[in-house]
């Protein structure tokens, strides 16, 4: 929408890179003032801090690797310009990592990936309104009441070569996310984490459907995108391990009570 | 409540900022340092190039450490705090090519830097 914020004699400030830095800013903010971080060891807090910021170079480097692999580009330095990063990949790739760091610090995964849900979902939202002024992520032309004209000289002006109405899918996931962030307050819900990738996997397969940018290709068919299918992956994942979960907590429960009687 | 509650956030604020958007700072830097060498007497392709790799990489660098800083500093405040005030240092120098947004992030890291200089590092 804004590509560039002017401050000045021809000098501009690219939205995307200020919105994706306050967003990361505000994120790491709200973890400092989280009550079950403040009552952790300065050694744990460092640990994670170090396995945050681990994650996050790793994870844009598999957010760039996922989106050459479903564009079918090589990745080279002569095609860097081509490659753009994908939210999915970066998430996924960031995630694995963060796990793998805790796990060789032997910290406890679950109770600290539920820490940091709210502050993810805080950068989240502001990541996805830095999309929304950059022009990029943007949706199918509609006559919805919510329905966008991005300007001139924007992504999807260069893309439907015309001012068309289309889908703010970044708001919409946005929006989400808000709405993500209420209910886990509100309702104080125990395995944020989870919820949290299960839902926002569910929805990011439905908004893809009326994604417009270039999708990319995954197994040579384009009925459905590399994002829907990851998403598809990951709310599978989540939901194997949530029951798996629950299976081993009952057994564990019937062996406890066969050892007491 | 811990000591290290006492320390700012500010770094962590300004140094993440800094951080992010040191990456479009250094690729303006280096396009200006290339169009810069490129309007001098005896400029080649080659110059302009290299114009263009030696600021993108300071500019990178600057980037790149202001930002480990930023996440880092709560343990050992003095020295991530020089880190900063160094990466803030780096991208002044890509200042040459009168690029504000090297300033704004030069700006940043500083500030940043300086506070965490100044903080206490927590006792145990």
């Amino acid at each position: 929408m804004l590509r560039f914020i002017e401050i000045g004699n021809n000098q501009f400030i690219p939205a995307y890179n200020l919105f994706v830095g306050f967003g990361i800013a505000m994120a790491m903010l709200l973890l400092q003032y989280q009550r079950l971080f403040l009552i952790k060891s300065e050694t744990e807090k460092h640990t994670i801090h170090l396995s945050l910021l681990i994650a996050i170079l790793l994870g844009f480097i598999g957010a760039y690797i996922f989106d050459a692999f479903s564009q079918n580009i090589t990745l080279s330095f002569d095609n860097m310009n081509g490659i753009g990063l994908t939210f999915l990949g970066g998430l996924i790739s960031g995630l694995i990592v963060f796990v793998i760091c805790l796990k060789m610090s032997s910290l406890p995964l679950l109770p600290i990936l539920n820490l940091m849900t709210l502050p993810f979902c805080i950068a989240h939202f502001f990541g996805r309104i830095g999309c929304f002024m950059a022009g990029c992520c943007f949706g199918k032309p509609t006559n919805f009441l919510f329905g966008v004209i991005f300007p001139n000289k924007s992504i999807p002006h260069y893309h439907y070569q015309e001012l068309i109405k289309i889908h703010p899918t970044q708001l919409y996931e946005s929006v989400f996310i808000l709405c993500l962030v209420l209910f886990i307050t509100k309702f104080k819900v125990k395995n944020q984490f989870y919820i949290y990738l299960l839902t926002y996997s569910l929805f990011r397969c439905m908004v893809e459907f009326i994604r417009a940018d270039d999708r990319g290709t995954i197994f040579n068919q384009d009925i459905i995108s590399p994002s829907q299918i990851m998403s598809l992956l990951t709310a599978t994942l989540v939901i194997l391990i949530i029951l798996t979960n629950k299976i081993l907590q009952k057994q564990k429960h019937k062996w406890q009570q066969k050892i007491t009687n | 409540m811990s000591n290290q509650n006492q320390i700012s956030n500010a770094p962590l604020i300004l140094g993440i900022i800094g951080g992010i958007l040191g990456l479009p700072a250094a690729i303006c830097s280096g396009a200006c340092a290339a169009g810069f060498s490129s309007l001098t007497d005896n400029a080649t392709q080659q110059t302009s190039d290299e114009a263009l790799k030696v600021f993108l990489w300071i500019g990178l660098l600057a980037a790149f450490i202001g930002l480990i800083s930023a996440f880092l500093y709560k343990k050992q405040p003095k020295f991530w705090g020089a880190m900063m005030v160094l990466a803030g240092i780096l991208s002044g120098i890509t200042l040459v090519t009168f690029n504000f947004l090297s300033f704004i992030v030069c700006i940043l890291f500083l500030i940043g830097g300086v506070i965490s200089l100044t903080q206490n590092k927590p006792s145990l």
